[in-house]
């Protein structure tokens, strides 16, 4: 703990607090604490019980808590209602993930301010308005007192977000909840989101309790970093400390399964098995059923959460290695970059050439007139060629999913051609002969949407190889698991519905179905934005492993540039509907020539805490 | 001015579904089932009688040409005339359509408020016992058709208990709203019905709307129960509540027709009920449409209330 | 068995008649010498409420189709005659009539000093233009042929007139009190629908479609001694509930053509007078001589024999009617001959089944809820045959495809009938090969076609009860319809409503109405 945390009351203290609904031990045993004017972030994985923290120190979760939380000296366990809702807003506020959500659709922003003003300062109205327009001044929206009579639709993501974060500060809390506040929004947005949190830490001095699951993020705001898995907590320490010289198994393996933007390419290591049940959590150390380095005690007798290196460190760690982490888990090699110039010859697997499409905005009510229509791909022009991976980057609305539907056939382009190969494909899916549909697969962003629940995975699996292949029976059980091997998924999957499986096992069985029919070119769009880090790792992983078996080519949408180094061999950055730049990934990402390209690669959070804001180009 | 030009195009698709409306009412009238004469004329009827009849009503002109020549006289104001009575229909229907209305917009202004309350009330403990006893008289209600509703009020409140009028007796050119006492049966069948589903959709609305992240951050900035309730969740449980309203406007006009027969209520339904029966083709085609056009207009009214409460669509 | 106070000659009772033309019209009324006699005088004036479930398809007396417009044109139009309680005629509008040529010509002679309610002054032009109107098959609707087999009519001056028949007809001068027979004005006697205008005691004055008829005392009427109301309203409830919550609430008078249900609840109340009473309404089970398998008579006779009908009434009934005897006229009726009673007799029709020839019988039977309580009789008889093999199943349709689809074109179907003063109307028009109530159009019977046309024909009354005897016994024994029974009349008025006949033949009688205080 830093200095001040010494001397002055804590603005909250978690002590042992425990959640659990029903029968599920969301959190179990958790402490920490955080000083005035300090930033406390917290690490985890879904399912790590972080968000169940967070609104547990507002009391506002379905379910029972224990352990004792002293917002400012108070103990909000035991406040009544009104009580409650007095400190609410007051001493401490909150700011959401999803801010278009989190505001309310009917309801004027600056009204939305004004209201938690006079709540809690008993102003009158005048005062509350003139408070919430300066409010908005400081969080640096642009006519704050015109942004004030707006809606929350008529507001961007970000600028959302800055009227969430004004409407937290309203009262000059000492403590400000950050639940994933940067999450769904676009990476430059997010820089300076995150910047403004630092700075308005800097200026008013309110302390910050910052749940994310991007570790760069917390990197940017926190002095220090709690972090939690399966509900509890892992280790904690410094900033510097725990994303530099990680002190247990897990968080090292987290931080090997993020694609980093810099540096050298390795492999990234993905994290074997699934989280423990946590109606029955393990006896001994949580992480000890995936950890590469357990042995036996790790699997009976669970490790107090103890300094770290020497005693009386502020770097704790619960597991009984912490000192001989990176003797026992050696760092994964690097990867050979292939040449691009050798690997190409003869024609592009696959051609887009000048592809055109505008969208009419959906009007929300039957004859209401819709916005203005959207070029969302606008002459487009690229290929990619055989068994490589193309890579289209943008932020949202940049067009970069219509254009994987053009390819797919999904959504018809208003012009331009689409050629496999030396074939001109039709328009519409419904309209490509069967080979064409064979020769070209599609791996969403949700495997929910995009497996039939009423199917097992053997029906799922086996159906392009009946379609396309023409197998049945046992021919083509054998070639379901080989093919459900092939994305290490074993015999077991066969007969599970999409719903018995998590979020990085249905996105397997979405690959290995795209990969059943033996396709010349898979689309993935976004295939891992859903996923958590370790999982996220694996899937790449995979991905990889089979393009370099079948020589696949892919089409490759997202909008992290970390995963686009990792897997592409060509990136185009698209933005508007065009393509502003493209290249192989260490041109594009080493020397960018567009002030876009630049300004994209510089807003991506990173271990280092950023020295100066970054600049959009308008 | 977004909203303006919705209502122009709403209105535009209105006049095209009425016409669609009196296609169908006329051929389905014209159509089915057997033939008008013997309908008019009963089993009694020898058939030189159903000739005779035929050719008086002009049913052996080809169909088509009886379509054009009564649309043509509708667009000038001419609803034709009562094969009944051989009255012209539109005097007839004015001051119907003045009682139905009366009747009508009673059960709204009373039902529509109080089933929104309902649900509302129902919906802040979901699974309460204020909520599943308002579900089930609900479900109770919404399963009994308004006529057994509307038998079981007569047999309670006018032959056991014998305090209201059993029967409104109403003729078109009284006003029903000096005889109150006649009208509270009514409305409070037509109610009923109306209760149970608004209340039922606006429950569900409302739990969805409370479990929103809105209102948990309207929750979290210390707002208090009931101003979150009034303030945060009401604007946004209530245009689709009312869009929902203007769908249900069907089963108010269905309710009014069963009610007004059964309480002989002088309104439109009595109307159509008493043309269906001795087949008035005239009066059932012109009272058809004239309740779409309510029922459009209805609507209609309905969703521009809702696009004026919601800034979303409004901008 | 008939009366002794009848005469037997036309000529020598319309002398009597035409003395009696004198007397008090209250004193005329059939049904209402009680009254007379007990010395109580009629309280003048009040609105009689008046509430029947359908209001009248149309307002024209003679060519409306329900029996709600025929309660109305019974108020504003009058008749050439009333009858007496044996069906038979006294002087209304005519005072006088006279049958020629063995009943092939009729001279009537009018009352004066009768006006309509437009001022006009009733000649025998007007009741030439109504017998005219109806025998145009065009003008007439409902009513044409409703003064019987007319051929033509020629006005003798201003108060007589003369009737040519296109056969010897002997009943006209009862078929002039049939309700389609009211008198209409000459002048603008095809607009009645839209404006009537009649002799009667209550002159027209409102009618909302739907809800409600009103009428008002007609001032100028000429015999006010049966005029005691100042208006009567009628109004409309469909639904038997409203309509019993509506008398109970007071806000009716009179409820009619209502439900048993409704009947045997009221009765059992304090402040009403419940009134039953047999009247001729029928319904039959046609079993048409011209379908298969009824074709052949056997199988008619024993289908005669299958159902119960002391049970049918006693079931769908509850008592408030009268066997029937497979002939359409009610018992006690002045023409009926000593017949055979038909009871259920289930071997004998199996036996009469059995040398018919016909072994296995199924059958749809046709009937709709529309007109309770058919279905009930027709279950009944189902249920009966299904003891003695035969299979017949009761279709319940509604009434429109009914009238569209089955009435003069099923084999077996329930149908309804009203009772009729005449012979004429209650047997020949129903039995006659070419009458227009013979569905089948077939003759039933050998020589029956003759018999009627003689039955008919015959002005004495005692001849004519002697071959309508006998046209009766063959219709009984060759019937192509069975008649389980003769409905009540069931009607509730409230206490105040005197004078209240029950209808022998449909329609309520509102001369001699009055309210007590």
């Amino acid at each position: 703990m830093n200095a001040i945390g010494q001397l002055a009351p804590p603005v909250l203290d978690v002590r042992n607090l425990s959640i659990t609904y029903g029968p599920l031990r969301a959190v179990r045993g958790v402490s920490f604490s955080i000083a005035p004017g300090e930033a406390l972030g917290l690490i985890g994985e879904s399912g790590s019980g972080k968000s169940s923290v967070a609104y547990a120190v507002m009391r506002h979760i379905k379910g029972q808590a224990t352990g004792t939380v002293r917002v400012d000296g108070q103990d909000i366990m035991t406040l009544s209602e009104p009580a409650l809702a007095r400190m609410r807003g007051r001493t401490a506020a909150m700011v959401y993930q999803d801010p278009m959500s989190a505001l309310n659709p009917a309801i004027k922003v600056g009204e939305q301010i004004a209201e938690a003003i006079r709540l809690h300062r008993a102003a009158d109205r005048s005062t509350a308005w003139t408070r919430a327009v300066a409010l908005l001044e400081r969080v640096h929206l642009p006519h704050p007192s015109e942004i004030a009579h707006r809606y929350p639709h008529q507001l961007s993501g970000g600028q959302q977000q800055r009227v969430v974060i004004a409407m937290a500060l309203a009262c000059q809390p000492r403590l400000l909840i950050m639940d994933e506040p940067t999450t769904g929004l676009d990476v430059t947005t997010e820089a300076v989101i995150l910047e403004l949190v630092n700075e308005l830490r800097r200026e008013t001095g309110v302390a910050v309790l910052f749940i994310s699951h991007n570790m760069g993020v917390v990197a940017q705001v926190c002095d220090r970093v709690g972090v939690l898995y399966a509900g509890q907590l892992i280790e904690e320490g410094t900033t510097q400390q725990v994303l530099r010289t990680p002190r247990h198994p897990y968080t090292v393996a987290l931080m090997r399964a993020m694609p980093a933007i810099g540096g050298p390419r390795r492999r990234l290591a993905a994290i074997p098995g699934r989280l423990p049940d946590l109606r029955t959590p393990p006896v001994g150390c949580v992480f000890s059923p995936r950890c590469a380095i357990a042995e036996a005690t790790c699997h009976d007798v669970m490790p107090e959460l103890d300094a770290a290196g020497h005693a009386g460190s502020t770097h704790h760690s619960r597991c009984h290695f912490q000192n001989e982490i990176h003797q026992r888990l050696p760092p994964e090699p690097l990867m050979e970059e292939e040449a691009v110039t050798t690997a190409v010859k003869g024609r592009p697997r696959l051609q887009m050439v000048d592809l055109c499409r505008s969208f009419r905005g959906r009007s929300a009510l039957p004859f209401l007139r819709g916005p203005a229509p959207v070029r969302a791909v606008d002459h487009v022009t690229l290929d990619i060629p055989a068994g490589r991976t193309l890579a289209v980057v943008g932020e949202s609305g940049s067009g970069k999913s219509t254009l994987a539907r053009c390819v797919a056939g999904l959504i018809v382009p208003e012009a331009g051609d689409i050629r496999l190969e030396e074939a001109v494909l039709e328009r519409l899916v419904q309209r490509r002969p069967r080979p064409a549909q064979q020769a070209v697969q599609f791996v969403f962003q949700n495997p929910d949407a995009a497996l039939n629940p009423h199917r097992t995975v053997a029906e799922i699996v086996g159906r392009p190889m009946q379609l396309y292949g023409g197998l049945a029976g046992r021919a083509l059980r054998r070639r379901v698991i080989e093919q459900l091997e092939s994305v290490k998924l074993g015999e077991r999957y066969l007969d599970l519905y999409p719903r018995e499986m998590s979020g990085g096992e249905k996105q397997r069985v979405s690959i290995a179905r795209a990969f059943a029919g033996h396709p010349r070119l898979v689309i993935c769009d976004e295939p891992t934005s859903a996923l958590d880090i370790s999982v996220q790792a694996a899937i790449l992983n995979e991905l990889l492993a089979l393009q370099r078996r079948h020589g696949t080519s892919y089409l490759f949408i997202s909008h992290d540039l970390g995963v686009v180094r990792h897997v592409a061999h060509h990136v185009a950055i698209m933005r508007q509907g065009r393509i502003v730049e493209s290249g192989s990934p260490a041109a594009v990402f080493g020397a960018p020539r567009e002030a876009y390209t630049r300004a994209l690669i510089a807003a991506i959070p990173t271990l280092e805490p950023r020295p100066q804001p970054v600049s959009l180009p308008t | 001015m977004q909203a303006l030009g919705f209502i122009l195009r709403r209105t535009l698709l209105l006049a095209v579904v009425l016409l669609v409306v009196s296609l169908l009412t006329f051929g389905i009238v014209n159509v089915l089932p057997g033939d008008v004469a013997t309908a008019v004329l009963g089993d009694m009827a020898t058939p030189e009688q159903a000739a005779a009849l035929r050719e008086r009503l002009g049913l052996d002109e080809p169909l088509a040409q009886r379509y054009l020549a009564w649309l043509t006289a509708l667009l000038q104001g001419d609803f034709g005339t009562s094969l009944q009575h051989g009255q012209p229909i539109a005097p007839l229907l004015m001051g119907r359509l003045g009682n139905s209305a009366i009747l009508g917009l009673l059960t709204l202004t009373i039902a529509a408020p109080l089933a929104v309350a309902l649900g509302i009330v129902a919906a802040l403990r979901p699974g309460g016992l204020l909520d599943r006893l308002i579900g089930a008289i609900a479900v109770g209600a919404y399963a009994l058709p308004e006529y057994v509703i509307g038998l079981l009020a007569i047999l309670a409140f006018s032959i056991w208990l014998p305090v209201l009028p059993g029967t409104s007796l109403m003729d078109p050119n009284e006003n029903p709203l000096a005889r109150p006492e006649a009208l509270v049966l009514p409305v409070c069948v037509l109610i009923t019905g109306m209760l149970a589903f608004i209340s039922q959709i606006t429950r569900a609305s409302m739990i969805q709307v409370m479990a929103s992240p809105y209102v948990r951050t309207a929750i979290l900035k210390g707002v208090p129960f009931r101003r979150v309730v009034l303030k945060h969740a009401l604007p946004n449980l209530l245009p689709p509540t009312i869009t929902e309203i203007g769908m249900y406007l069907g089963y108010v006009i269905g309710g009014l027709v069963v009610v007004e027969t059964l309480f002989s209520y002088a309104g439109l339904g009595q109307l159509v009920t008493n043309a269906v029966s001795y087949r008035d083709v005239p009066v059932i085609q012109a009272t058809v449409l004239l309740v779409a056009a309510a029922y459009g207009i209805g609507n209609l009214l309905a969703d521009v209330v809702a696009l004026l409460l919601t800034p979303r669509l409004r901008a | 068995m008939m009366p002794p106070r009848m005469p037997n000659l036309i000529l020598s009772r319309r002398v009597i008649l035409g003395g009696a033309a004198a007397l008090t019209g209250a004193a005329l009324l059939p049904g209402r010498r009680a009254y007379a006699q007990s010395g109580v005088v009629p309280r003048k004036g009040g609105v009689l409420r008046f509430c029947r479930p359908d209001p009248p398809d149309m307002l024209d007396p003679m060519a409306t189709n329900s029996f709600s417009g025929m309660e109305f044109s019974q108020m504003v139009y009058d008749n050439l005659v009333m009858l007496d309680a044996d069906a038979q005629p006294l002087p209304w509008l005519a005072t006088a009539w006279e049958g020629l040529k063995d009943g092939q010509e009729w001279l009537l002679t009018l009352r004066e000093g009768v006006r309509f309610h437009d001022g006009q002054t009733l000649t025998s032009a007007d009741v030439a233009a109504t017998i005219e109107r109806s025998i145009d098959k065009s003008r007439a609707g409902a009513g044409f042929g409703a003064f019987g087999p007319v051929q033509s009519v020629a006005a003798e001056g201003p108060t007589k007139l003369r009737v040519t028949m296109t056969m010897p007809f002997g009943e006209f001068p009862v078929v002039l009190a049939y309700r389609a027979c009211r008198i209409l004005p000459a002048r603008g006697i095809d607009s009645l629908r839209e404006t009537p205008n009649g002799t009667g005691p209550f002159r027209f004055k409102e009618f909302q479609p739907g809800s409600s008829i009103t009428v008002e005392k007609f001032d100028g009427y000429w015999n006010p001694d049966v005029q005691h109301l100042d208006g009567v309203r009628m109004v409309f409830i469909r639904e038997a509930v409203a309509m019993q919550a509506a008398m109970r609430g007071g806000q009716v008078d009179l409820i009619t053509q209502i439900p048993l249900e409704t009947y045997l609840v009221m009765r059992r109340l304090p402040g009403f007078k419940a009134h039953s009473a047999p009247t001729g309404d029928y319904h039959t089970i046609q079993i048409m001589g011209n379908k298969e398998p009824f074709t052949n008579p056997k199988v008619r006779q024993a289908f005669q024999y299958i159902p119960d009908r002391k049970a049918i009434v006693a079931a769908a009934l509850f008592g408030q009617g009268v066997p029937g005897n497979d002939v359409t006229l009610p018992p006690g009726n002045v023409y009926l001959p000593q017949l055979p009673v038909i009871e259920q007799d289930l071997p004998r029709a199996r036996k009469l089944l059995d040398e018919s020839g016909v072994k296995e019988l199924s059958i749809d039977a046709y009937t709709t809820s529309d007109r309770q309580p058919a279905p009930k009789m027709v279950l009944a008889f189902s249920e009966a045959a299904s003891k003695i093999g035969i299979t017949v199943r009761v279709r319940d349709i509604p009434y429109t495809e009914y009238a569209a689809n089955v009435a003069r074109k099923m084999p077996m179907y329930s149908s309804y009938f009203s009772g009729s003063a005449t012979l004429y109307d209650g047997v020949y028009k129903i039995h006659h090969s070419k009458a227009i109530y013979n569905y089948g159009n077939t003759e039933v019977a050998p020589g029956l076609d003759a018999k009627l046309d003689a039955m008919i024909a015959e002005v004495d009354l005692a001849k004519r009860k002697q071959v309508a005897g006998e046209a009766l016994k063959l219709i009984q024994a060759h019937s192509d319809r069975m008649v389980p029974y003769f409905r009540n009349y069931v009607g509730v008025t409230s206490e105040k409503v005197q004078g209240f006949e029950p209808p022998k033949y449909g329609t309520i009688e509102t001369r001699g109405i009055w309210l007590s205080a």
